[in-house]
């Protein structure tokens, strides 16, 4: 067995829920306006959010205000893409 | 910066060193996907090797279409004599020993793809300029 990177008190899916509804309800219309192909940095229990033109300015503004918290984070507009890669079908796997 | 194609699959891929938490290093051969929006995605068992720290999570779509849960991990790249904090995702499938590095960790880099003599070279915007201006 190996160590699991992934926090065991974080519930990941209703982390992802919250901050997605988050999104579309109160931010997707200014922010796609605004800020499209940036990214947003969600804070679900204060409902606070952070923007940055990239992943690592978003998530570094909320880092300033919350240091020890787990964000949502997600790609303004569409959401981001891994062309070469899928999890069942690993099309570069060696 | 080390970038080539290679031989073996023919695909354009570049050397990096990461680190996480530990004070231990890894060097890395990273796939040069120019489909990939993000900076960086490391298979789980480097993220663990590393002793990355799980910053956020998201939501990605992957080469099939599906959508699926992106566990988000800060990890220092060193490459080209620079060292840059980026927000890498985890490659959940332990069988994917892959990593995939994505245009945005290349943002300050022109990438010029030569498919036909199979040469991947990154070069800053202001040295191809001076390269330009000479030709």
């Amino acid at each position: 067995m190996t160590d699991n990177p992934v926090p065991t008190n974080i519930n990941v899916q209703e982390l992802t829920r919250k901050g997605e509804e988050i999104y579309q309800q109160e931010l997707k219309a200014d922010l796609e306006q605004r800020n499209i192909g940036g990214y947003v940095a969600i804070e679900v229990e204060s409902r606070r959010h952070f923007v940055g033109t990239t992943k690592e300015e978003a998530v570094a503004e909320a880092k300033k205000e919350y240091p020890n918290k787990i964000f949502f984070v997600r790609r303004i507009g569409e959401i981001e893409r891994i062309a070469s890669y899928s999890p069942d079908n690993p099309l570069v796997t060696q | 910066m080390i970038s080539f194609f290679d031989a073996q699959d023919s695909k354009p891929k570049v050397v990096l060193t990461v680190k996480g938490t530990r004070r231990k290093t890894k060097e890395i051969i990273a796939l040069f996907d120019t489909g990939h929006t993000g900076s960086l995605s490391l298979p789980i068992f480097d993220l663990i090797e590393i002793g990355a720290k799980m910053t956020g999570v998201g939501r990605a779509q992957y080469a099939d279409g599906r959508v699926g849960t992106d566990y988000i991990f800060s990890v220092k790249v060193m490459f080209d004599g620079t060292e840059k904090e980026v927000e890498a995702s985890m490659i959940q499938n332990p069988q994917v020993t892959q990593p995939i590095a994505g245009v945005a960790l290349f943002a300050p880099f022109v990438a010029l793809i030569d498919f036909k003599n199979k040469k991947l070279s990154l070069i800053k915007e202001e040295d191809l300029k001076k390269t330009t201006k000479k030709d």
